[in-house]
């Protein structure tokens, strides 16, 4: 029987949960993210150290609709969490039990309609954050550079 | 200068005394060492120049915070640049990987060094927490580009301010006597134009582009610079301030800079109780109005050019102001063509949410 994957933030991401949507940034690239509904709800089971079968499950407690639906939707937001380089496979013996963050996701009972993942990213700020990464400093150490730098206009 | 050798990754703490060294050599042989004091974000810093060359140039933007001499000194920034001082500083070889996003070196953020290169100005920043002591060097006056007025030593404040409780914020703010509100969004949202309709009809400033903020007790705002750089089209709409332009002789893509407290002293407030981040947007075919708006909303406002903007802001920053953000009122702000309706709209948000406690 395969093992149950479950999945890592990576290094760059932070991230905050504000009310019911959760707001990510990548340190590196500058992109933000944002996430509504059932994408910021799968979110905290990620960051809980979830597996994708557990996600599927405990969102079967929560929402009501289609397993099916709820399945592919778990599966093609993993995707594109893993294609942006927001989470990625961790293939490590997970050292605890898995339990529902009960203070973030509450299970009342009463189960809502199932929605698709909402999942928006913004690439704005990509200009800031890369204006001034160094390349290209000689074997004088800096401030000695290569070619001749071009001030930047804020 | 020989190269050296073999790469050399000294610990920051040397890389700090190093610098120091050579600051207190600069300052040794100038003999004209300047000390201004400033009150900013209720902490005394005293700004000490190795020579005249970059008081010009730093000074006038902290102007309304300046204060007479203090026994009492949270924070000494040493400030020098390697042409007038005839004394190169710089950072022994390191690998390009060492260099990361935002100037921030590999191995120089610890619990009490921070250094990073600020590679748009050229500058060294460099912070030792545990004797409240930083260094900014820059290579040469001429090399500072003309924005560096508007917003002088924002590293340096950003790392220091943070271990106070307060974070360095990419906001507007202006206010009364009951409060003032966060005007939040990136270039081109209408910060400066805001700031500007509300201070030209008789409120507080407080802020163009960055202030302070310290989420409790009480959400406060502190004010830092009293800069406002403004884009021609913004200009045209307050003709009244063109005389007041500190950089005239400005080539085409340079903002027009002006200086607050040099036009409108009596309206500067150093402090305020916040009471509302408003989210702003520019709307060509409606009229100035308030509607709801996300925190989620507001928090990427709010956060999005700060944190991609200040070298070692992370994850505590951005805690820090979704913390903020989760304690305060937010609404979107649409700006109308007409401006002169937006100080009204602003009043009324600081007295609908004030609580009857002014400063």
């Amino acid at each position: 029987m395969e093992r149950e994957v479950f999945y890592q933030v990576n290094k760059p991401i932070i991230h905050e949960k504000m009310e019911d949507e959760v707001v990510l940034i990548n340190l590196q690239s500058g992109d933000y993210f944002n996430m509504h509904g059932s994408c910021s709800n799968i979110w905290l089971l990620i960051v809980a150290c979830a597996s994708k079968s557990e996600i599927i499950n405990t969102l079967q407690k929560k929402y009501e609709g289609e397993s099916q639906v709820i399945e592919g939707a778990v599966s093609d937001l993993l995707e594109t969490l893993e294609r942006e380089q927001i989470i990625s496979k961790n293939f490590s013996k997970r050292t605890s039990k898995f339990t529902i963050p009960k203070d973030l996701f509450k299970l009342d009972g009463k189960k809502q309609p199932f929605e698709n993942p909402v999942f928006n990213k913004y690439e704005d700020m990509q200009d800031l954050l890369l204006i001034d990464p160094i390349h290209d400093v000689d074997e004088y150490g800096w401030p000695n550079q290569i070619q001749a730098d071009t001030s930047a206009q804020k | 200068m020989m190269p050296h050798s073999e790469k050399q990754n000294k610990k920051p703490g040397v890389l700090f005394d190093d610098a120091y060294t050579i600051f207190s050599e600069a300052a040794s042989k100038s003999k004209n060492v300047i000390e201004r004091y400033y009150k900013i974000g209720a902490q005394i810093v005293l700004l000490r120049f190795a020579n005249r060359a970059l008081v010009p140039l730093i000074a006038p933007a902290l102007e309304h915070l300046r204060i007479a001499s203090s026994s009492q000194k949270n924070l000494i920034i040493c400030i020098g640049d390697s042409e007038s001082t005839g004394l190169m500083l710089s950072l022994p070889f390191r690998s390009a990987c060492d260099f990361l996003a935002r100037g921030q070196l590999r191995g120089c953020h610890t619990k009490r060094y921070q250094i990073a290169i600020d590679r748009s100005l050229g500058a060294l920043n460099l912070l030792d927490c545990e004797k409240n002591l930083a260094i900014f060097w820059a290579q040469s006056v001429n090399r500072l580009p003309w924005w560096v007025s508007g917003s002088p030593l924002q590293m340096l404040f950003h790392w220091w301010m943070h271990r106070q409780g307060l974070q360095l914020t990419h906001a507007g703010a202006v206010g009364t006597q009951h409060g003032a509100v966060l005007l939040a969004g990136s270039g081109g949202a209408g910060k400066s134009t805001t700031a500007l309709a509300c201070v030209t009809a008789g409120m507080d400033y407080l802020s163009e582009d960055y202030c302070l903020v310290r989420p409790s007790p009480r959400p406060c705002i502190y004010s830092v610079y009293n800069s406002a750089k403004l884009e021609e089209n913004t200009l045209s709409r307050f003709p009244q301030l063109r005389k007041s332009i500190a950089n005239l002789g400005r080539q085409a893509h340079e903002k027009a800079l002006l200086f607050q407290h040099q036009i409108y002293p009596e309206r500067f407030a150093a402090k305020r109780v916040i009471r509302a981040i408003l989210v702003l947007q520019i709307a060509k075919n409606c009229d100035t109005h308030l509607s709801d708006v996300s925190s989620a909303i507001a928090l990427r406002a709010l956060s999005a050019s700060t944190i991609c903007q200040l070298a070692y802001a992370g994850v505590q920053s951005f805690a820090f102001l979704a913390n903020l953000v989760r304690s305060i009122p937010c609404y979107s702000l649409k700006l109308g063509q007409d401006f002169s309706k937006i100080p009204s709209v602003v009043t009324s948000v600081i007295n609908q949410h004030r609580s009857g406690c002014s400063l």
